[in-house]
């Protein structure tokens, strides 16, 4: 099962030494069901507190964001996070990292355990579950997060810039493992990134936000993620370079 | 593969190491020593039975001699006998205050403390340990002064609060001196020594160890608690009981005393076998052990139960000790002087006798 | 693999020069001794007198003095049986300490009502030197061991909540976000984040402990200390056999130092993440 979001008339500024710092202005917002939302955005423009909000870690100053119809009051079970920066607890094996979850709600020990290696395998991490967060590379971590994440079986998944840190071959692997988790599971997927070439590649939407105080300034449905073809010949498609064209222009106008 | 073993199992480990350390730590340590087990010098009493709370320090008298020859457990073979080892009257005298021992030692200035406000301890005296004589000594760095009067504006040490410290004010006002006059600087009794070699110190009036090392140093003794003793201000080491403890275990109290009066026969006549015990418990050779008794007086049981000494004039040697601790910022008030006669109790003597 | 492989380098040429260092202080020492820089001269015992001491401190020996009885190492306790009271006072004031101390720092460090009540008393605590109140503490609670513990026990605690409050405090925002995400519980959160997290803190507050311990456990020991290694120390230096403390000090020494690298070595097993997370 996955869950909508829907969020109404948000806004949102800090409080900082200077004054208040507008960080969000009137966003609206409607994702569906299953969806793929890629966001993406000039750095600084609130993209981090957008997603911190639906996660329920920050407050927002007015509006609402409900998932799955429930308004959002607090972190949930419901929404998983994949920080920006890996939040694996070092004192657990990656196996015992990825089995929290289930673990937090009372499952047994063996069932957690096989959940774990499961989703481990599924990020090709089999042969780390033994080991320690920090003996792990940096895309290792990030896979290990993303699999702590779906053994915690969210109805949504939030990923801040999950690949940011990574070089460009790791990441276009983990891209096209993203894809088949999110063909295979139906998941809702927030997807935050720096690149458009991501976006478009990924997401079956795109968003843009506006440098601050962040609103949404493009919204548009992207067909590419759906189609059966190679990365390679996708990315060579004409349609691909003419919207990541129209992304682009819509970062930085 | 460490790696693969999780904190949990850590912890575990460390448990298991903290069970096996920690009984072998709560094992009982020491041992008895044997050997100097002597039978009961009289029939043993066998109905007294419970814990018997001693605080001791290492001096040169009966009291070591009771504990080393284990005359105290000889005679009341069913009690708990407890010794706990001291290093000052004014460390005992805490002691009672905590309620922690129920029979201790300290000097007449220590416990005229006890018997004062503000600590006013229901405590009583039973027992005078020795009386203190050549023991407690004014040395003198060679050529700085041949008397008192001398010493005026040089530096004299002495462990604040003593006996030594109430024998030297004594002597200087003896001698119609004002004790402002001099430096007089408070130290522990080991500090001394290192101090006069260091060159700080001129004089001390203080007991054995440091006493004779003085003398090996150069030092000559120009004064004693003896003097001022027979000037009509002896310094006592005296033996103390709760008050409670006196009132519930007589029979307790009587074989102690008993006890105390058998090693006072056996330092006055069979000095060697008593110096051996001293040199066990005080840590000095049996040479040192038999020099020393010659510096202290020891009174049989019969003898301090008189007027002469528990009677009565003891009552009035803590009064005089009062006045002078109250000089001294020692205690803040002199209590009236019945509570001084009323604070010794001579019937636990008297029983030995 | 490449540390411990200079380990196995660096090692024995560590030792050698140990050795060498320690093989010259004691030369130096000698001579000092011998030299009598310092009267009395008992005030500068030997390596070897110091040794001695050490010996007949361990073992049934004859009195000497003109007395031949043989009696058990010092004050009927031989001095390792002086070391183990003395460790088991600390280790009981530690323990109370921990068991105290941690619970307290995660409170105080997690609810911020309760460490800005108990912050300054805490502060206080820590910085009173143990001496200062051991007088207090025989009055409250006797002679015996429970005054010494108590006195351990709080000179170990406000270092370990300390410590600890400061672990809690630097646990990662994103860390506890991440497990609330995964439903983790107020209690869970405690368990299974906030504590494990704090460990290296915990037992870094736990190495100063015992530190501290060290030097208060003599203080403790000056008033009815025996058996006890501080006691002895004390004991002994009023009795003029300079050596004998020396000899205990020297195992107070070397018994903090392999106390420490115990510790250290728990901080490898129990946190090895420290420093790389
Ligand atoms: N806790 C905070 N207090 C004050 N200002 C903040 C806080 N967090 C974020 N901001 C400000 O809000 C704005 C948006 O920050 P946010 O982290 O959401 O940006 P972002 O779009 O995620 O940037 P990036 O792509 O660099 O990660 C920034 O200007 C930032 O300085
Ligand atoms: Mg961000």
């Amino acid at each position: 099962m996955s869950k909508g979001i829907d969020v109404a008339g948000l806004e949102h500024s800090f409080r900082a030494r200077g004054g208040a710092v507008p960080a969000l202005d009137r966003i609206d917002l409607a994702i569906e069901p299953g969806e793929l939302v890629t966001l993406a955005g000039p750095s600084g423009c609130g993209k981090t507190t957008f997603l911190r909000m639906i996660a329920g870690f920050v407050a927002p100053s007015s509006g609402t964001i409900t998932v799955g119809g429930t308004t959002v009051r607090g972190p949930g079970v419901d929404r998983g996070v994949v920080f920006q920066q890996p939040t694996l607890y070092p004192w657990l094996d990656v196996r015992r990292n990825v089995a929290l979850g289930p673990k937090l709600r009372g499952v047994g020990k063996a069932e957690r355990r096989a959940t774990a290696d499961r989703y481990l395998s599924l990020v090709g991490l089999s042969d780390a579950a033994d080991r320690r967060p920090y003996e792990l590379s940096g895309g290792m971590q990030q896979r290990a997060q993303i699999a702590r994440v779906l053994a915690g079986d969210p109805e949504v998944v939030l990923m801040d810039e999950p690949y940011g840190a990574l070089d460009a071959l790791t990441r276009e692997r983990l891209q096209n493992e993203l894809l088949t988790l999110w063909r295979e599971t139906g998941k809702t997927i927030l997807f935050i990134t720096h690149s458009v070439d991501e976006a478009v590649f990924l997401g079956s939407r795109v968003l843009v936000m506006s440098p601050r105080p962040g609103r949404i300034v493009l919204d548009e449905k992207v067909p590419f993620s759906s189609r059966s073809l190679a990365p390679d010949e996708i990315r060579a498609l004409p349609e691909f370079a003419e919207t990541a064209a129209r992304v682009r222009a819509a970062i930085a106008p | 593969m460490k790696t693969s073993r999780t904190l949990s199992r850590r912890i575990g480990g460390l448990a298991a190491v903290a069970a096996v350390v920690l009984p072998l730590s709560a094992c009982s340590l020491g041992e008895d020593t044997e050997a100097a087990a002597s039978d009961c010098p009289w029939t043993a009493d066998e109905s007294v039975t419970g814990t018997v709370r001693i605080g001791y320090q290492k001096i040169p008298n009966g009291d070591v001699v009771v504990k080393d020859q284990k005359i105290l457990e000889n005679c009341l073979p069913k009690a708990t006998i407890e010794w706990n080892n001291f290093a000052s009257g004014g460390d005992v005298v805490q002691a009672f205050g905590a309620g922690s021992i129920d029979i201790g030692l300290a000097g007449s200035s220590p416990s005229t403390k006890a018997l004062s406000a503000p600590l006013d301890l229901p405590v009583k005296v039973i027992w005078i340990h020795d009386v203190i004589g050549e023991a407690e000594s004014l040395v003198v760095r060679d050529g700085v002064a041949t008397d008192i009067t001398g010493l005026k504006g040089k530096t004299i040490a002495t462990p604040f609060g003593s006996t030594a410290h109430y024998s030297l004010l004594q002597a200087i006002t003896d001698a119609g001196e004002d004790p402002a006059d001099y430096k007089l600087i408070n130290s522990e009794p080991e500090q001394i020594a290192p101090a006069w070699a260091n060159g700080d110190i001129d004089a001390a009036w203080i007991w054995d160890p440091t006493l004779s090392e003085l003398e090996k140093q150069g030092g000559t003794v120009i004064l004693s608690s003896k003097d001022t003793a027979e000037a009509g201000k002896p310094t006592y080491d005296l033996g103390l009981a709760s008050d409670t403890f006196i009132e519930e275990n007589p029979k307790v109290l009587e074989a102690w005393a008993k006890a105390q009066d058998y090693a006072v026969d056996q330092i006055l006549g069979d000095p060697d076998k008593a110096a051996e015990s001293v040199a066990v418990e005080v840590g000095v050779s049996t040479d040192e052990a038999k020099a020393q008794f010659a510096g202290l007086t020891y009174l049989r049981a019969s003898e301090q139960a008189t007027d002469a000494w528990l009677g009565e004039k003891l009552g009035a040697d803590l009064l005089a000790t009062a006045q002078f601790l109250l000089a001294q910022d020692g205690i803040t008030a002199v209590a009236p002087a019945a509570t001084y006669s009323d604070g010794v109790d001579a019937d636990v003597a008297a029983s030995a006798g | 693999m490449s540390s411990s492989h200079l380990e196995a380098v660096r090692g024995p040429r560590r030792w050698l020069g140990l050795l060498a260092s320690l093989v010259v202080l004691l030369a130096v020492w000698s001579v000092v001794a011998a030299a009598d820089l310092v009267e009395p001269h008992y005030l500068t015992p030997s390596p070897l007198e110091v040794w001695d001491a050490f010996v007949r401190a361990n073992s049934h020996h004859a009195v000497g003095g003109g007395v031949d009885r043989v009696v058990r190492g010092e004050e009927n306790y031989y001095l390792w049986e002086h070391l183990v009271v003395s460790l088991r006072r600390i280790g009981l004031g530690l323990g109370l300490g921990v068991v105290v101390g941690v619970p307290l720092g995660l409170l105080m460090g997690t609810v911020r009502w309760v460490g800005d009540l108990a912050g300054p008393y805490v502060d206080f605590l820590r910085s009173l030197p143990p001496l200062a109140y051991i007088g207090f503490l025989v009055a409250w609670f006797g002679i015996y061991d429970a005054s010494k513990v108590w006195l351990l026990f709080l000179a170990a605690f406000p270092p370990i909540t300390l410590a600890t409050i400061n672990g809690v405090r630097g646990v990662r925002q994103d860390q506890l976000n991440a497990a609330r995400s995964l439903g983790a519980s107020g209690l869970q959160l405690q368990t299974q984040v906030i504590i494990p997290a704090t460990l290296p803190d915990i037992l870094s507050g736990l190495r100063v402990a015992v530190g501290f311990a060290w030097t208060t456990v003599v203080a403790a020991e000056l008033v009815n200390g025996l058996p006890g290694i501080g006691g002895l120390a004390y004991l002994s230096g009023t009795q003029n056999k300079i050596a004998l403390s020396v000899a205990c000090i020297l195992v107070i020494g070397l018994t903090a130092i392999a106390l420490d690298a115990v510790i250290r070595t728990i901080e490898k097993l129990v946190v090895p993440w420290r420093g790389k997370a």
